[in-house]
């Protein structure tokens, strides 16, 4: 079938000057699904970093006029038909059910609270640089913004979830960034010496994975010091889902190690007295680096869901930080999907923020990979 | 004429190894058996045998990209002879640039990552640091001397066809002026047409860099073409060497016979009538 | 000759998409395959010859598709059918592939499941296009495992195929394709991965079981050697188009295409000293100029103006 490889390139004087990333990136922009995934991760990321803007609200602030309320519709007309350029959200009018003394909301259409882009509003700081007080949207100081609707104590849900995805999606990436410098570090080392050191990270490999991961994960985290700060504990969190989720990639990264070293190019180096260190930087890691990222956006999910499960379970992080793990542990009886089903909204963001993530990797790998490796 | 090789009672043998978690080494498995010759300066000695007969295996230990159990191999280099299965890999890199290897597989050899530029230029940045300003148009000569225009330093492997890639392989084996260059396989993958083209050069850049070629080839015309002499290896021994002319019009061993037999003519009034492997008792 | 066509091609272009654009891969093909003979197609890579035998078989695969043109196909006692015109995933294209058409490619390996017994893999490829019991189908599979020359076949039928040499695996292949009696068995490359004694076995295999089961041969290979010890008609393929048709003792020994003379002058025989002929030097882009095959004396055709053509030939 190498003639069939031949005729779809007989016109190679166009590509001729492009690199193979220059040719990878042409390939991966046509899977639509995965440059959309690529740019919906861009932009949540993107609205994550600048979460004090974004968010209408301090994550901790509480409306006490509003607790369990519902999100709020965003509206152009108004009960009277008339349009309106700018558009407004209703306030609540609440009242207790007399017979289940439950709260129970509705708009209350004679309050009417336009939104208001890039006003100030709450003061904030950012990034511990200067204070400022500009959001996205927000609506006037005695009116209030409830998008996503609030939780027990009043708190916006919306704002929450905003400022949980810098928890939630930074762990991800800094986690597999860990990820990445152990496993390529023990798989490279495994791959490259071959025989005794091999065999001995293999089978460490292989006993570090046959253990349970979620119990392995509880016994860790309960090993955190109680008083340890929220920022020390977040770091804790990472070291311990990166410490378990290595083993794969060192896996993947020792057999493309072994596979290479016996390339005829790799072979080629050695012949013409190339030092180890050039033969590793200049022609091996080149090599599986397509690969190594690819691998790592398919094992960011994984950590993301695994911080979402951890902090779920209680033994993750913990209230005053806010990740979409701890935004969830408020829905673990099944009275909230009857009455307050809103506050599984930070799981939605879980799944779409898997999901792009798992398109993303997947179009990555075709790419990279056209021909299973053989970049011809 | 001095030998360039000399090559005496190399053997290539590899552990087998026990499967399971302790891995001990149950026995051996031999490759290359005692294998003796002598290659003489801008000489050109072809190695020819079956897949599995050890020839790749051979000149892989002679240049050392694995290591002989037992044997030697004498090299004459610019400073004197040496044995090249003493030397450890430091004292060989600087042998490295006297003796370069010519690849079957002109799409595997070459890193599709560097441009050609970079890939024909590697030899210089490791044996010639110090002259760094000189490399570019060092490459370009060479390249030209293959055959290929000045644009493709800049481009990358993959725009190349086959013939093309065996000459960006050529051009870097020859930019450090080696004395011995071992093409295993070299015209092999390659398409009849392009496969005469890189013969051709390879003959002239002999001339003009007075070189010695080891050539291992599967392909019996070509190595009766291009070859002095030849070495018929099987089961990791050399069971008959000689002039080509010798060895192709009156093979002595059994197992000479049955390759030559086995080639096809071109003419179709030549009908081949391959000898029978059990009755000259081969396996 | 008076053999009748068992296939005909007519204008077949195949186009290959990528992301640079649409490259023609085959650019309008001719050619016969008469019944009862040996048909080869020679080329170098880049010629279409593989192409050709997919797109006959229906393998052609995105990005890469058929644009236009008819691969007519008369099976003994049926009528004519094109190829290209049966639907996709139709019984009667399953019953075309595999049944009277079958395929044998370079590496052996690739054709045959490492984790069944040879037996059951010979035996499964009979039962899916023939009515049988399961024992008589494991009796045929056993009776053609001894005729491409396995030995002790009804041991190794329970032998996976890592048991076997490259040789033996590509007579198993063989015994694959030709169980369900195909009218047209095509060999892609089938000696090329194999030594030249194993090479010499298999071509052996091929010829006897070409006269001795009846069956047309396609033969898609880059050497002409091979082409001709086992050829009866020739076709010489180049950059998708077809140069010259002729018988193999026409082609090898009286070619007319300059590139069929180059290709013949760059392989080095026993006789060749000097320097080699190399089709570049014999060869001007003008002899490659898309000129329409015509036919010349003895049914030899060649893709060359009738000026360009020895008189004595015309």
């Amino acid at each position: 079938m190498t003639s069939l490889r031949n005729q779809a390139t007989i016109d190679k004087a166009a590509t001729a000057e492009l690199s193979s990333a220059q040719l990878t990136w042409l390939r991966f922009k046509r899977h639509r699904l995965a440059v959309a995934s690529g740019m919906f991760l861009i932009a949540i990321y993107f609205v994550a970093a600048f979460c004090e803007f974004f968010a209408p609200y301090d994550p901790s602030w509480r409306n006490s006029k509003a607790i369990f309320a519902p999100p709020q519709e965003i509206h152009f007309v108004d009960e009277k038909g008339d349009f309106h350029l700018r558009p407004f959200v209703y306030g609540y009018h609440l009242h207790i059910n007399p017979d289940t003394w439950v709260r129970e909301y509705e708009e209350d259409k004679s309050q009417r609270y336009p939104l208001r882009f890039f006003a100030g509003g709450i003061e904030y700081e950012f990034w511990n640089l200067f204070r400022a007080n500009r959001h996205f949207v927000t609506v006037e100081a005695n009116h209030y913004l409830h998008f996503f609707g609030t939780d027990k104590l009043g708190r916006d849900i919306f704002s929450r979830v905003i400022y949980g995805a810098r928890i939630s999606l930074s762990l991800g990436l800094i986690g597999v960034a860990l990820t990445i410098v152990l496993g390529v570090l023990i798989g490279g080392l495994a791959g490259y010496l071959g025989g005794r050191v091999d065999n001995l990270i293999q089978r460490s490999i292989e006993v570090l994975q046959s253990i349970p991961t979620l119990p392995l994960w509880m016994a860790l985290s309960a090993a955190l010091p109680v008083h340890w700060s929220p920022l020390t504990v977040y770091f804790g969190i990472i070291v311990i889902l990166s410490l378990i989720q290595w083993t794969g990639l060192a896996r993947v990264v020792r057999g493309r190690f072994l596979a290479l070293r016996e390339e005829d190019f790799v072979v080629a180096a050695r012949l013409m007295g190339a030092s180890q260190f050039r033969i590793i930087t200049r022609h091996l890691l080149p090599s599986f680096m397509s690969h190594i990222i690819t691998t790592a956006t398919l094992a960011i999910p994984g950590m993301i869901l695994a911080e979402t499960a951890l902090s779920f379970l209680g033994v993750g992080l913990r209230s005053p930080v806010v990740s979409w793990g701890v935004l969830l542990q408020q829905a673990q009886n099944y009275q909230v999907i009857v009455l307050t089903p809103w506050l599984l909204i930070p799981g939605v963001f879980v799944i779409l923020v898997v999901i792009a993530f798992n398109l993303l990797g997947d179009g990555m790998r075709d790419a990279a990979d056209p021909y299973g490796g053989n970049a011809g | 004429m001095t030998a360039l090789l000399d090559v005496s009672n190399l053997s290539v043998r590899f552990p087998v190894m026990e499967q399971g978690i302790f891995r001990r080494q149950v026995s051996e498995m031999t490759a290359v058996n005692k294998v003796s010759f002598s290659l003489p300066q801008g000489g050109n000695l072809g190695i020819v045998g079956e897949s599995g007969s050890g020839k790749t295996t051979l000149v892989r230990a002679i240049l050392r990209a694995l290591d002989p159990s037992e044997g030697a191999a004498i090299f004459q280099s610019q400073h004197g002879a040496v044995d090249l299965c003493q030397l450890n890999q430091d004292q060989l890199k600087p042998l490295r640039k006297e003796m370069q290897m010519i690849f079957q597989d002109p799409f595997a050899s070459l890193n599709p990552r560097m441009k050609v530029g970079e890939i024909v230029a590697e030899p210089l940045v490791i044996h010639e640091p110090e002259s760094a300003e000189s490399h570019r148009e060092r490459v370009i000569d060479m390249l030209e001397r293959v055959g290929l225009d000045r644009d493709a330093v800049s481009r990358f492997p993959h725009a190349f066809s086959g013939g093309q890639r065996q000459r960006i392989g050529i051009a870097r084996a020859l930019i450090l002026n080696p004395a011995l260059v071992v093409c295993d396989e070299a015209v092999s993958a390659l398409d009849v047409s392009v496969q005469a083209q890189v013969l051709n050069l390879l003959k002239d850049l002999q001339q003009d860099m007075n070189l010695t070629y080891l050539f291992v080839a599967h392909d019996l015309n070509v190595v009766r073409y291009f070859c002095d002499e030849t070495l018929v290896m099987y089961q990791g021994s050399i069971v008959e060497s000689g002039p080509v002319d010798k060895l192709f019009e009156h093979p002595v061993h059994d197992y000479t016979k049955l390759l030559l037999s086995a080639i096809p003519s071109i003419d179709p009034d030549q009908t081949l009538t391959p000898l029978d492997r059990s009755t000259l008792g081969l396996d | 000759m008076t053999n009748r066509n068992l296939v005909s091609i007519h204008d077949l272009h195949v186009a290959f998409d990528s992301e640079l654009g649409t490259t023609e891969a085959l650019k309008g093909i001719d050619l016969d395959i008469k019944h009862g003979r040996t048909t080869a197609i020679v080329g170098e890579s880049g010629s279409g010859k593989s192409i050709t035998a997919l797109a006959m078989m229906r393998l052609i695969q995105r990005p890469g598709r058929v644009t236009s043109g008819q691969i007519l196909f008369t099976p003994a006692g049926k009528e004519t059918i094109d190829v290209l015109q049966i639907p996709d995933n139709s019984d009667e294209l399953f019953d075309l592939r595999g049944g009277k058409m079958a395929m044998i490619f370079q590496e052996p390996m690739t054709a045959l499941s490492p984790v069944h017994t040879i037996g059951d893999q010979v035996t499964e490829a009979i039962l899916t296009h023939r009515q049988v019991t399961k024992a008589e189908a494991f009796a045929r599979a056993c009776e053609m495992l001894k005729r491409v020359g396995i030995n002790d076949a009804e041991q190794r039928m329970n032998q996976y195929p890592f048991e076997f040499s490259g040789g033996m695996r590509q007579r198993v292949v063989i015994a694959m394709a030709l169980v369900c009696d195909p009218e047209l068995l095509i060999c892609d490359e089938p000696t090329t991965a194999l030594d030249v004694t194993i090479q010499a076995e298999i071509l052996a295999l091929i010829r006897e079981l070409k006269s001795a089961l009846d069956t047309s041969v396609l033969f898609i290979t880059h050497d002409l050697a091979v082409v001709a010890q086992l050829a009866d008609d020739v076709v010489v393929m180049h950059r998708g188009r077809v140069l010259e048709v002729g018988t193999v003792r026409q082609i090898l020994k009286r070619p007319v295409h300059p590139y069929t003379q180059a290709l013949l002058a760059a392989i080095p025989t026993p006789a060749t000293t000097g320097r080699l002929d190399t089709v570049a030097e014999l060869l001007t882009e003008e002899n490659l100029l898309p000129y329409p095959l015509v036919t010349i004396k003895d049914d030899q055709k060649v893709a060359l103006p009738i000026d360009q053509i020895p008189e004595a030939l015309r």
